[in-house]
């Protein structure tokens, strides 16, 4: 999975969760998790951090499948019939349907992880600037703001440090810690930009790459293989 | 259309510090649904803290005020969100690109020309309603009861005029004060409000 190139990964993942948000299949839904699973394990990226991104998945799909049962289509009888009320008033289909859009919720978690844990942001701003065309002033913004983005925290931190320093009561979901690293960051963004204007950055000239990225013949090969399956609710 | 670089790094920060919150919100959001999952209604967990999802969009087009960028920006968010690890994934490249569509509508609608508070509601309120039209789609709305959905669409839109409405330009405003924002088109709009 770290072979494929990034963008063609990010355009076939967009396209198979684009795909699966029609697909009312509750068993295709289980092979596309299962396929992710399978590939994040064969590339070594199965990690604590998949619990992080499992458990709210799971209450995010835990939700929807409840509220399709309980307040599905005529859902104030629901609640009059107590007691084991899940199997009195939920046909079969209604508990079809609201396991195909709860599982559809991990494909989408699934299909994520494929994507951010096996892809290096930095490869994939080159490649976007590479593969797509994307203009070069963006792609060093956004790399900017990438890794300026620890410096933010610290500031963050640094400055809640120095008000609780001078004895002033901050509560944990204050904003003002928040705006103050806000105020800095900005600055360096100034700083950044005038900083590289001064070196000669131009985002107009064509542009040699250190780092080169190409498409191959087994980023094809991968593309067709994960579009087929995730369109294979259609004929099935 | 000509992007200095200074805009695009403001929009690529300020994008960044909203993807961070953004993924805060997603694990708020969760919480929530989890407290609520047990009654059946789970699915409102994510609604009181959409507006923050649309801010980006707002924020940066009420700064920067060009065309466009309202959409760049939200999905600037996204890409930034997913490379941090949201649980959502690529999908919400999506999702970055009809909220900002949404937000983007209003601001078009003035022909980018006002940027008060009226156009900020009503950013707010077109990011609501295209976000809305999308989660259908995807979480199957036409499913449930039609008062689920509509209680869904009422607290999304609240809290998308509380956060993008309102919050986005106070936010504006006092960065404009704590003089950051000079050189952006905000500043040279209102020259008066802090004598620049």
């Amino acid at each position: 999975m770290r072979k494929i190139n990034p963008s063609v990964k990010v355009i076939v993942i967009l396209l198979s969760a684009l795909i699966i948000s029609f697909s009312p299949s509750v068993s295709w839904n289980v092979v596309i998790i299962a396929l992710c699973f399978i590939s994040l394990l064969l590339s070594g990226c199965l990690s604590r951090k998949v619990l992080n991104v499992l458990l709210p998945a799971t209450l995010a799909s835990l939700s929807i499948f409840t509220a399709l049962l309980l307040r599905g289509g005529g859902g104030e009888e629901v609640f009059e019939s107590s007691g084991n009320f899940l199997v009195v008033s939920s046909s079969a289909s209604n508990i079809e349907d609201a396991l195909a859009v709860a599982l559809r919720i991990y494909a989408y978690a699934f299909l994520g992880m494929l994507f951010s844990f096996t892809t290096d942001p930095q490869a994939f701003v080159y490649s976007l600037m590479q593969q797509c065309r994307l203009d070069a002033k963006f792609a060093y913004g956004v790399l900017a703001a990438w890794n300026l983005l620890p410096m933010i925290k610290r500031e963050y931190d640094q400055t809640k440090l120095a008000i609780l320093v001078r004895g002033v009561k901050l509560c944990p979901w204050s904003m003002k810690p928040l705006f103050t690293a806000l105020v800095n960051a900005l600055h360096w963004a100034e700083n950044v930009a005038m900083a590289m204007e001064s070196k000669g950055f131009d985002g107009n000239e064509a542009r040699t790459y250190y780092i080169k990225l190409q498409v191959r013949y087994y980023d094809f090969i991968w593309a067709i293989f994960m579009l087929a399956v995730s369109m294979a609710w259609i004929w099935f | 259309m000509k992007w200095k670089l200074k805009e695009i790094l403001f929009m690529a920060i300020s994008a960044a510090v909203f993807g961070v919150a953004y993924l805060g919100m997603v694990y708020l959001g969760a919480a929530l649904t989890g407290i609520l999952t047990p009654s059946g209604w789970g699915i409102l967990g994510y609604e009181p803290f959409y507006g923050v999802w649309f801010m980006a969009a707002s924020f940066i087009t009420y700064v920067i005020r060009k065309p466009g960028i309202g959409i760049i920006a939200e999905m600037l968010a996204a890409l930034l969100e997913v490379l941090m690890g949201n649980m959502f994934g690529p999908i919400i490249f999506i999702s970055g690109f009809i909220q900002g569509l949404g937000c983007e509508a209003a601001f078009f609608l003035t022909k980018y020309k006002k940027y008060n508070q009226t156009t900020m509601i009503l950013s707010a309120v077109g990011a609501s309603l295209f976000s809305f039209i999308w989660t259908g789609i995807r979480q199957s709305y036409w499913n449930m009861s039609i008062s689920v959905v509509l209680i869904i669409l009422v607290i999304r839109t609240i809290s998308a005029i509380i956060f993008c409405g309102f919050g986005s330009r106070l936010l504006a405003d006092g960065l404009g004060k704590a003089g950051v924002l000079k050189g952006y088109a905000i500043s040279s709009d209102s020259e008066d409000s802090y004598g620049m």
